[in-house]
């Protein structure tokens, strides 16, 4: 079954956060950067500005001759992360599954969310445009690859001084034949330095990699020569991973059909405390917050949350923790249709190490915090179990 | 008798217990003296202390009474002595307080003897103070002891008193407490009866009383109030009440509104248990035909709702509007009109 | 007790011993100085109870006594004074001191010098004695790795063990440890294991300027007492009671990697990481890369996620694996500043294990500090 991978790029962000501020700027030619007397470089233009063949990272002076009436906006960054990071909350509220890869692009895995892959995106686009003010490109596809070659096709076919808003989908299967007639720059990870050389050697479009065989490539390109290959057919088995620093290690499970029994609720729970916990120390990583995400039948979700004193990645401290918080929001009998856990605040926390041996007071200070949950919400029964598959679906996050 | 080289009034089976523990050279590290305020703990303590660190004891386990080691300590200045208790009474005793003087008792003893650290009203200490406390008492180093003062061991936590030497403090007969007030401070038999009631057989209270000429005058000014505001129309009651906490700075008041209460509370006391028919002594002797007279006029029910009013009152002093809570107490004093 | 003594020194020795009066105190008496003449000398003595000091300055006595006086007051008297010589008399009867000096004329009072806790007479032939600049620097190197942490009021004194003429000075908070090793020159009778309150000794190393040239040092038997005497100051301290933890147990015997770096550089480098590390948990992360045949480097780096990051690369000698470790960046600092030679070493297992850093050369300093580690 193929993924579904989003590729969102917010359409001249910078420019687009400047019009909030100043809406007199809205169809106007200006650009965000340094100042041209400070030789400055254009850091964002808008699509009016873009017209007189102005782009980024141009020099500011170089912009002016091109486009006298140029309006130069200095840029306030602050405000850039600010809403960038709104930006990204608002795509987390989809899935945990996002990798953001610069300040206004970002990548979503919604394999497993029930809709049409380009229907959740135009929801998306329009929950962002919506609630921020702020206009987004979309690539639709089946790999990181395809999303990102998508965005970037279809703002290019987008003319006009507005912003392009564009949706493109690359249906799986297409891929190949999408990018065979492409120009080589369009391959993402090649830049016009890399394009001379594949021009060089005759290789115009992507389909022209096609043509040469293995052992040629390798010639010419070294060990990046079968990834090329495999990406020229439009080929990216890249997981969606969150980037820098693990902020939060979850993972999810939604029910084929809604769930109300308690025992197969808890057991869910369980097995999914023990895959983040795996996943935790296999990366040697503790987090000081569990939560638990639930979702019910008419797709209310709710997160709970809360702080441990010392940092864990055990399965059952997670699977206690978890379960409590669940326990508290659960009545017998109501049915639930997804339930997620996840350990965040996560270390990069160097602690310091203890050069006398206090080993037990570590070992204290987790049975304590155990203890203190227990008396916040009351004992609750636990119970073991084997796990089994057949109701319901996976997600790692 | 051995109580009396000690030179306490009552408390003879706790002088004996102590002195025997000193003599035979098998000290605990940690004592607690418990029992109502003024019974004597504090003394006892001291007195102990003394009998611990004296240079030049007169016998074995018997304080001289006149080194400078023995004064020092008797006016709780001595080097070695590390004395703990809440800034005021009724305030809590927090943990930074706490260590501090664990700060302390990690050090040798400055005049080679025990380093002894006394531990005033300990009930005042907080949950955390307490716990942080337990540490010294688990690993105690051998130089150290701990004496502590508390009204019920009750109030502390059980993980503090399984680890002390327990003594409760009982108040004395109150015969008894008179003829020792009559020998010690010569003082002729009606007072010191009077004294010995008031002080409903508290050793270091009724000192305190027989000392101290302002502190009877302070008692009678006190309980004149409780009787004029049976007077009192409602109006006059508040007023009163504004009297009584205005004037005053906030910490000040609440001392003197302590002992202005702690009055109230045994004269009422007295009324209810005459309301009552009991055969019990009366505290404040010196009123009984007022006591009387409000027995017959309020009843004993009216009595017993007032007593619990100030017990309340006494419970909430420190969190309390003092105004707000004096108007609600004085609101319920019953109205008598000549 | 009637006398004269100079202003400067008077207003010096004041100086000296106000360090032991604590601010705030619960017996009065410790608010004051204590002021008494003694064998044709006027002693000055303060204390807090943990730590005393003693000061004597020459005078022209006419009439023995003493009397204790306010510390502060007579401090700042005392420093405004005009002239040179100064007159003290004493009232017995009012305990009441009158200072003149040229027209200026102040009476204070005072309280009885017998309420003064007595300050104990070392038998100065049963010490040992201590060369005053050795001494001071075993202080320093020591010294600052004890605990300020009150929950463990062992781990905030400095050991001190002396057999026959080995002696050694050891502090730990728990998380490293300094331990200095020395010879006396002349051994001693009985052994001495007595743990002195970090703060005394560094009052001691203060006051020991290096016109003494040594201190006598006297540990009066079951006393709980140490005294440090000089010609003309003495310092007296309470000893901790406890069990100090048996470091020579936790002190690493073997090591993997052995990296030889400038001392400068190192130190460089950790101020360097300090200033974005501080804004974090300091941490810095060493990368220890030997190099086949050739020097190695050690790269240090360092990040925060508000300020951002950082990293310098120093080269140094390396034998041994290479080994990437965290520790607290100023651990190292403090004990760099201190280590006294232009190369350190500095010694690891693993990034979980005790790391060692001695001088080059140099047996008698040892300083292991635990590293930091992830989750």
């Amino acid at each position: 079954m193929s993924r579904k991978i989003l590729h969102v790029d917010l359409d001249a962000f910078f420019c687009a956060v400047e019009e909030k501020f100043d809406p007199s700027l809205k169809g106007k030619a200006f650009a965000t950067g340094g100042s041209p007397e400070g030789r400055g470089v254009v850091t964002s233009c808008s699509y009016a500005a873009r017209q007189h063949g102005i782009h980024s990272a141009m020099p500011m002076i170089q912009a002016l001759r091109k486009y006298p009436e140029l309006l130069v906006v200095r840029g306030h960054y602050k405000d850039y992360t600010d809403f960038s990071r709104q930006v990204m909350a608002i795509i987390r509220e989809l899935t945990p599954l996002v990798e953001q890869i610069s300040i206004d692009e970002a990548f979503l895995d919604v394999t497993d969310l029930p809709q049409e892959a380009v229907e959740i995106a135009r929801d998306l686009q329009k929950k962002i445009y919506d609630t921020l003010g702020l206009p987004c490109s979309i690539g639709v596809a089946s790999n990181k690859l395809m999303a990102k070659i998508a965005t970037n096709i279809g703002k290019s076919r987008h003319t006009g001084s507005n912003y392009p808003m564009a949706i493109l989908y690359i249906p799986p299967g297409t891929e190949k034949d999408f990018l065979a007639p492409l120009p080589i720059n369009e391959m993402w990870g090649i830049g016009p330095k890399s394009a001379e050389r594949f021009r060089a050697l005759g290789i115009e479009k992507i389909g022209d990699i096609l043509k040469y065989p293995l052992p040629w490539l390798q010639q010419h390109f070294g060990k990046f020569a079968s990834d090329l290959l495999e990406r020229a057919q439009g080929i990216d088995n890249r997981l969606v991973e969150e980037y820098e620093g693990v902020k939060s290690v979850s993972n999810e499970v939604t029910f084929f059909e809604d769930l109300g029994d308690r025992q197969l609720l808890l057991r869910t729970i369980r097995g999914i405390s023990e895959k983040v916990g795996r996943r935790l120390r296999h990366k040697a990583l503790s987090g000081k917050t569990v939560r638990v995400k639930i979702r019910w039948p008419n797709f209310e979700t709710i997160t709970r949350q809360i702080t441990l004193p010392q940092p864990t990645d055990q399965d059952k401290v997670i699977y206690e923790t978890a379960s409590t918080l669940f326990l508290k929001e659960w009545k017998p009998g109501k049915k639930v249709r997804l339930i997620g856990v996840g350990v965040a605040q996560i270390g990069d926390d160097y602690q310091q190490l203890s050069l006398l041996d206090h080993s037990y007071e570590k070992e204290k200070n987790l049975l304590d915090a155990l203890d203190a949950l227990h008396e916040r919400f009351g004992k609750d029964a636990i119970q073991k179990g084997i796990q089994s598959d057949n109701y319901r679906s996976w997600k790692d996050a | 008798m051995a109580g009396m080289s000690w030179d306490l009034m009552g408390h003879d089976w706790a002088v004996e217990m102590l002195q025997q523990h000193l003599v035979s050279g098998s000290l605990r590290h940690a004592y607690l003296f418990s029992g109502p305020r003024g019974v004597g703990r504090r003394s006892l303590a001291l007195r102990f202390a003394q009998a611990i660190n004296c240079p030049q004891p007169t016998a074995p386990g018997i304080p001289c009474g006149e080194c400078r080691v023995c004064h020092q300590i008797e006016n709780m200045q001595h080097a070695d002595l590390n004395i703990l208790q809440s800034e005021r009474e009724g305030d809590t005793l927090k943990v930074e307080q706490v260590r501090e003087l664990q700060h302390m008792l990690s050090l040798a003893p400055y005049e080679g003897g025990y380093r002894i650290a006394l531990l005033l009203r300990f009930e005042e200490a907080n949950d955390s103070a307490q716990n942080a406390l337990l540490k010294t008492l688990e690993e105690p180093n051998p130089r150290v002891i701990l004496l502590a003062t508390a009204d019920d061991s009750e109030n502390l936590l059980p993980t503090i008193t399984s680890r002390c030497e327990l003594l409760r403090l009982r108040p004395m007969a109150l015969e008894a407490l008179a003829l020792e007030l009559q020998s010690r401070r010569q003082l002729d038999p009606e007072r010191a009866q009077l004294i010995a009631h008031i002080a409903a057989g508290r050793p270091g209270y009724a000192l305190r009383l027989a000392e101290d000429e302002s502190l009877m005058a302070a008692r009678s000014a006190y309980l004149e109030d409780c009787l004029k505001l049976t007077g009192f129309s409602r109006l006059e009651r508040l007023v009163f009440a504004e009297s009584l906490v205005k004037s005053r700075e906030r910490a000040e008041a609440k001392g003197e509104l302590r002992v202005e209460l702690t009055y109230w509370l045994s004269f009422w006391r007295d009324v209810l248990l005459t309301s009552l028919g009991e055969a019990a002594p009366l505290a404040n002797l010196d009123y009984r035909r007022e006591i009387q007279r409000l027995a017959d006029l309020t009843g004993s029910r009216k009595a017993a709702q007032i007593v619990g009013a100030l017990e309340h009152s006494f419970a909430r002093l420190n969190n309390a509007n003092l105004q707000v809570m004096l108007d609600n107490l004085l609101l319920q004093w019953p109205l008598i009109r000549d | 007790m009637k006398l004269t003594v100079s202003q400067a020194q008077l207003a010096h020795g004041l100086g000296v011993v106000s360090r032991a009066v604590s601010p705030r105190s619960t017996l009065p008496v410790l608010n004051n100085i204590l002021i008494a003449t003694d064998e044709g000398r006027l002693r000055l003595s303060a204390t807090n109870l943990e730590l005393g000091i003693t000061c004597w300055i020459g005078a022209q006595i006419e009439e023995e006594g003493s009397i204790t006086i306010p510390a502060r007051i007579f401090a700042d008297l005392v420093s405004t004074l005009p002239g040179d010589k100064v007159s003290l008399a004493l009232t017995v009867r009012t305990q009441s001191l009158n200072i003149r000096c040229g027209t200026s004329n102040f009476d204070i009072k005072g309280i009885d010098a017998q309420e003064f806790p007595p300050m104990p007479i070392p038998d100065l032939a049963s010490g040992v004695e201590l060369n005053v600049a050795d001494f001071k620097d075993m202080i320093r190197q020591v010294g600052f790795a004890a605990s300020a942490d009150e929950a463990r009021p062992v781990l905030q004194g400095v050991l001190m063990e002396i057999n026959e003429n080995q002696m050694s000075l050891a502090a730990t908070d728990g998380f490293r440890i300094a331990v200095r090793n020395a010879e006396l020159s002349n051994a001693i009778a009985n052994p001495v294991k007595v743990i002195i309150p970090a703060r005394s000794l560094g009052e001691l190393a203060r006051i020991a300027t290096d016109g003494n040239e040594t201190v006598t040092m006297v540990v009066p038997q079951d006393r709980g007492q140490a005294i440090f005497h000089m010609k003309d100051a003495e310092l007296v301290t309470q000893l901790i009671e406890g069990n100090f933890p048996d470091y020579r147990a936790i002190l690493p015997r073997t090591f993997k990697t052995r990296t030889i770096i400038s001392t400068t550089e190192f130190l460089k480098a950790c101020r360097q990481a300090e200033i974005i590390a501080r804004e974090g948990n300091y941490v810095i992360r060493l990368k220890i890369q030997p190099q086949e045949g050739g020097p190695g480097a050690v790269e240090f780096t360092t990040q925060s996620e508000e300020m951002g990051s950082g990293e310098v690369v120093v080269d140094a000698n390396i034998e041994g694996p290479e080994l990437l470790i965290a520790f607290n960046v100023r651990f190292l600092s403090e004990v760099l500043e201190v280590i006294g030679t232009p190369n350190t070493i500095l010694e690891t297992n693993a990034n979980n294990t005790p790391g060692m850093l001695s001088p080059v050369g140099d047996e008698s300093y040892k300083h292991v500090i635990m590293p930091m580690h992830l989750g």
